[in-house]
């Protein structure tokens, strides 16, 4: 007995809005946006809150569903409750300054710092330059000065006076000294020609007594430079004491509030002694005899030295921090090396070292988009590399990678304890946790959001205040409860499914904004269902140029689809076009044809290479349906081929398997198939019939091309039964069902579909094992014991013909 | 008769090049009218140890030995002469101020009074560190002598010109200005100390034959 058509109130599930407590949404108090989503939430609060650093978090689920907006609620309230982390700077490091040292300081205290030692540096630049042109420190200077040179005068005195004991005058000449003998009252240097008269042993001794001296002179001289070195000593060791007692209070006052942390004492004491090694920074330095712009001394370069990089700051901060990283490349994540240009070189020094988001999320949160970090070269493996670590090392990606050989600085590594939480799409997730044996030791919280929700009278309201609240955070006109209704079913349409709420939220708020403006268009203060109809109808009048254009090819017979009348082996499957976000769908004229054969169904979309896998197994089931269902016990003799007519593209999935069964046997049993009847259907090995995607497309798609022709009041379309609960037509398709002109029939078995295609019984197997004769599976089992007897004749022929 | 003008005599040695006291000479000649005379005095001892053949010069930087000849010794003075001679032409154009160079060999001291006249005024340049202490006063050598008032006359003029203090110093306690009453050893200490711009001291002064050689700036014999 064929099957009834589906009532009208099957075809659509509507909300009545008298099913809503309000007039408006106006009313309605605003809800979390993303809201009844107990497992990803769950998940996320375990991954924020477990302390084990492999329990970061992947958060995955369809894009636009707000995942981020409930990662950043849900963390942002958990961040309240946590501490302040610490401070953290960079300083120099005096002993090696490529290798700048990082400072841990509790929150606040960066700065302070950081103020401190400015203040420090600001005081010296007064204090020392005072100290050093003072009169006391002029009078210490001279009389280190006077004291070296009188120890010179004094020896060369000693000597002259020596000498002239001897009979012999010290001289003072242009370039040195020169030794001479006196006369013999010793007043003055001997002429030569009263040497000359002097006895030769006196001459010999007076030269000996000469050279003698010159060595001694020679002697004395030589000390000159070891003497000048001990005064220059000891003039900066006057420096250095000069230095100690004048910084000395000021460090020590700093000192004290820093008693705490020794890693800032003994910085603080490597600057004391930095600064006692080069006073002369703090001195005023000689003007430039030609002034250069931007010119900055290499003494006021020095001065830096003892300033603090503050990299993280929390002073003004009262919760752990939630960092939001909307582009984590290599450096933003780890941070940065910046340098300058000086003289045509590039230079750079702790001061330039800048924070990146692992540094400012320290202590707290880090929330990345997936996508994104697997876009930036090298991101991910920073990442990766990072949290394994346990510590944040900057580094540069062209030293990281080996395209730099210079070794420009190497901070040291700072401690990381954060929590990040990447958000993604579930394909992502799945990718990663596939391909990449490092994801599940990192990222093992999977917080999945769903993006539907079971429709029922408690999240009816909740949804309306979602919807309420949509409209106020972008300042859009509140809906009436006819029009949260018509949403309410767009969004069962839109899921295909009658028993769930989309909570897409970008669609929903796209098409708010849209019903939106056409409320205010039309001069109203209420979105009612209207505006959310003609929001709808517009954007789908957009999108609709290759529907319409299929549509008038159907129509004029370009493309052939028979909507009457009755055909052998042909028959109108339903197929989705997909562009975009937008689908239709398309009727598609499907024929079979049977010979004898040796049980091959050829499916010519997989011979021309235009059929996918999944459209090839469901030609391979339904092949297997016949060989169990007609060729238990004799060969399958029959050959058999498919095609889609007119289809020049890829074909894939399954869902016209039934409609190609229904041919096949249509062929096989000679019986004519219903032309104004369109199937669309999935079928199993046991001849089920199984539900498939895009119904309510497909079954538009034929309505629309009968309603072309002319609608007669017997066309239709067939579905599996499992479908029934995803039916969402349109007003004009529910319209016709309900004048009578257009039908719907659900089917559970391909048998059901036959009957309602061929108008024949399908008929049941006998006690005897075969089927009736007239019906349809008798007709089919005859022909094909038919082709099976052919078959032997024809071999046992062969046979006798080799023999 | 041709009257003798008092002049202004720079008495340089010849080891020792100090401008600073002929730049000194040159403004108290000019200020007083008076025309400038430099007097180089070389010392005759150095040309007696360089005809000695076994006399060798050791050099003051290094100490290496080197021969001390009388060649090479004229050749380095005449090139000091004749630098000294530049910066005279120099000062004569600058300041529009008649001068001439005089080269006497003899001590230094005896041969630079000998050629003062009664009421030249004797530079001497011969100090062998100069001391730099800023705004270091002019110190004016005050006893009863004739030209005691000279001299505080041309200190007070040179403290103006310099922009610097005047200081008296003298045997005796005097209410003018800043007087320090010391004796002469205690003077040349007090110049150590504190420093000098210039010292001017009355030529008959028994000081005179001391501050050249132990004060170090320029010192003005009146």
């Amino acid at each position: 007995m064929p099957l009834d058509p589906l009532p009208p109130e099957r075809l659509y599930a509507a909300i009545d809005p008298a099913d809503l407590d309000f007039a408006t949404t106006a009313e309605l108090p605003d809800a979390p946006l993303v809201f009844e989503q107990l497992r990803a939430m769950q998940a996320l609060r375990f991954g924020i809150d477990v302390d084990d650093p492999g329990f970061n978090v992947f958060v995955l689920g369809p894009t636009g569903i707000g995942k981020l907006t409930a990662v950043l609620d849900v963390i942002g309230a958990h961040a309240a409750n946590k501490p302040v982390p610490d401070d953290w700077c960079y300083v120099h490091n005096f002993q090696d300054p490529v290798k700048p040292k990082a400072l841990r300081l509790p929150a606040g205290r960066g700065r302070k710092l950081s103020q401190d030692l400015a203040h420090l540096i600001e005081e010296l630049r007064t204090a020392i330059p005072a100290v050093f042109e003072g009169e006391e420190y002029r009078a210490r200077v001279e009389e280190l000065e006077q004291q070296a040179k009188a120890r010179e005068a004094n020896a060369i005195e000693e000597l002259r006076r020596e000498a002239q004991r001897r009979g012999i005058a010290l001289l003072e000449t242009p370039t040195g000294f020169a030794f001479a003998p006196l006369t013999h009252d010793g007043q003055q240097v001997m002429s030569p020609e009263v040497f000359h008269q002097l006895p030769p042993e006196v001459q010999q001794r007076i030269e000996e007594t000469v050279e003698d001296l010159q060595q001694r002179l020679q002697k004395l001289l030589r000390q000159f430079p070891s003497w000048r070195k001990e005064a220059r000593e000891k003039l900066r060791q006057l420096n250095r004491e000069i230095i100690q007692y004048t910084i000395g209070p000021l460090i020590e006052g700093l000192e004290q509030q820093y008693t705490d942390l020794p890693k800032v004492l003994a910085h603080l004491d490597a600057v004391r002694q930095d600064i006692v090694e080069h006073v002369e920074d703090f001195l005023p330095q000689p003007p430039l005899p030609i002034p250069l712009p931007f010119f900055v001394s290499k003494s006021e370069e020095r001065l830096k030295r003892y300033q603090i990089n503050l990299l993280v700051d929390h002073s003004d901060q009262k919760k752990a921090p939630v960092i939001h990283e909307a582009l984590p490349n290599h450096a933003n994540l780890i941070g940065r090396i910046d340098y300058h240009a000086f003289m045509g070189t590039l230079v750079t020094d702790f001061s330039l070292i800048k924070p990146g988001a692992l540094h400012r999320a320290n202590g707290g949160y880090l929330i990345l988009d997936a996508r994104t970090v697997l876009l930036q070269p090298h991101a991910w493996e920073t990442l990766k590399r990072t949290l394994k670590a346990g510590e944040i090392r900057i580094e540069s990606l062209e030293k990281t990678l080996s395209l730099i050989s210079t070794v420009p600085l190497e901070p040291s590594p700072i401690p990381l304890k954060t929590r990040v939480i990447l958000v993604g799409d579930r394909l992502l997730y799945y990718l990663l946790d596939a391909l990449d044996p490092e994801f599940q030791d990192l990222f093992k919280v999977a917080a999945d959001f769903e993006e539907e929700l079971p429709r029922k009278p408690q999240t009816l309201r909740l949804y309306a205040q979602v919807l309420a609240t949509l409209a106020r955070k972008e300042k859009l006109l509140p809906l009436t409860r006819d029009g949260v209704a018509r949403l309410i079913e767009q969004g069962a349409r839109e899921l295909e499914d009658t028993q769930k709420l989309n909570i897409h939220l970008r669609s929903l708020t796209d098409l708010l904004k849209e019903a939106d403006y056409q409320a205010k268009k039309n001069g109203r203060e209420l979105i009612t269902q209207a505006e959310v109809q003609a929001a709808i109808d517009a954007r789908t009048f957009r999108h609709d140029r290759l529907r319409a254009k299929v549509q008038e090819l159907i129509e004029r017979d370009m493309l052939l689809i028979d909507t009457t009348g009755q055909r052998v082996g042909q028959i109108n499957g339903l197929t989705v076009i997909l562009l975009g976000s937008f689908k239709f769908g398309r009727p598609a004229r499907i024929t079979a044809t049977t010979r004898l054969g040796e049980g091959e169904v050829i499916d010519i979309e997989r011979e021309a290479e235009l059929g996918g896998a999944i459209h090839s197994k469901g030609v391979m089931i339904l092949s297997n349906f016949l060989a169990s269902r007609y060729a238990r016990i004799q060969p399958l003799s029959m050959a058999a081929s498919l095609v889609f007519e007119q289809s020049y593209g890829p074909v894939e999935g399954d869902s016209a398997s039934l409609a190609e069964l229904c041919a096949l046997i249509s062929s096989l049993a000679d019986l004519p198939l219903r032309q104004d009847l369109a199937v669309t259907g999935s079928v199993n090995q046991l001849g089920q019939v199984q539900p498939i995607g895009g119904v309510n497309e497909k079954i538009e798609g034929f309505f629309d091309v009968c309603q072309r022709k002319g609608l007669t009041g017997r066309q239709g379309v067939i579905i599996p039964a499992a479908n029934v609960q995803n039916l969402m037509l349109r007003q004009d398709v529910m319209v016709a069902a309900a004048e009578g002109k257009f039908h719907v029939y659900a089917v559970r078995t391909v048998d059901e579909a036959l009957e309602l295609l061929l108008g024949v019984p399908a008929g049941e197997r006998g006690e005897d094992g075969g089927f009736p004769p007239e019906t349809i599976n008798g007709r089919v089992e005859h022909q094909l014991g038919k082709f099976a007897e052919l078959r032997k004749r024809f071999g046992q022929r062969e046979e006798k013909k080799h023999g | 008769m041709a009257e003798i003008r008092p002049q202004v005599i720079v008495a340089l040695d010849s080891l020792y090049l100090r401008r600073q006291a002929l730049e000194l000479g040159a403004q108290v000649a000019m200020r007083q009218r008076r025309p400038l005379t430099v007097l180089v005095i070389e010392n005759p001892a150095l040309f007696h140890a360089a005809e000695l053949p076994f006399v060798q010069e050791i050099d003051r930087l290094c100490g290496f030995l080197r021969p001390f000849d009388l060649p090479r010794l004229e050749a380095l003075f005449q090139h000091r002469i004749a630098q000294i001679h530049r910066w005279l032409i120099e000062i004569e154009t600058r300041l529009a101020l008649p001068g001439g160079l005089e080269i006497r060999r003899g001590h230094y001291l005896e041969t630079a009074l000998a050629a003062a006249q009664e009421g030249d005024f004797l530079v001497f340049g011969t100090y062998r560190e100069w001391q730099t202490i800023r705004r270091a006063p002019v110190w004016v050598w005050y006893e009863d002598s004739p030209s005691a008032e000279q001299a505080l006359a041309l200190g007070r003029e040179l403290a103006r010109e310099e922009g610097c203090r005047l200081r008296l110093a003298g045997p005796a306690s005097l209410p003018i200005g800043e007087f320090v009453p010391t004796d002469s050893e205690g003077f040349l200490n007090l110049l150590e100390r504190q420093g000098c711009t210039a010292v001017v001291c009355p030529k008959t002064s028994p000081l005179a034959k001391e501050l050249p050689t132990r004060a170090r700036c320029p010192v003005i014999l009146v």
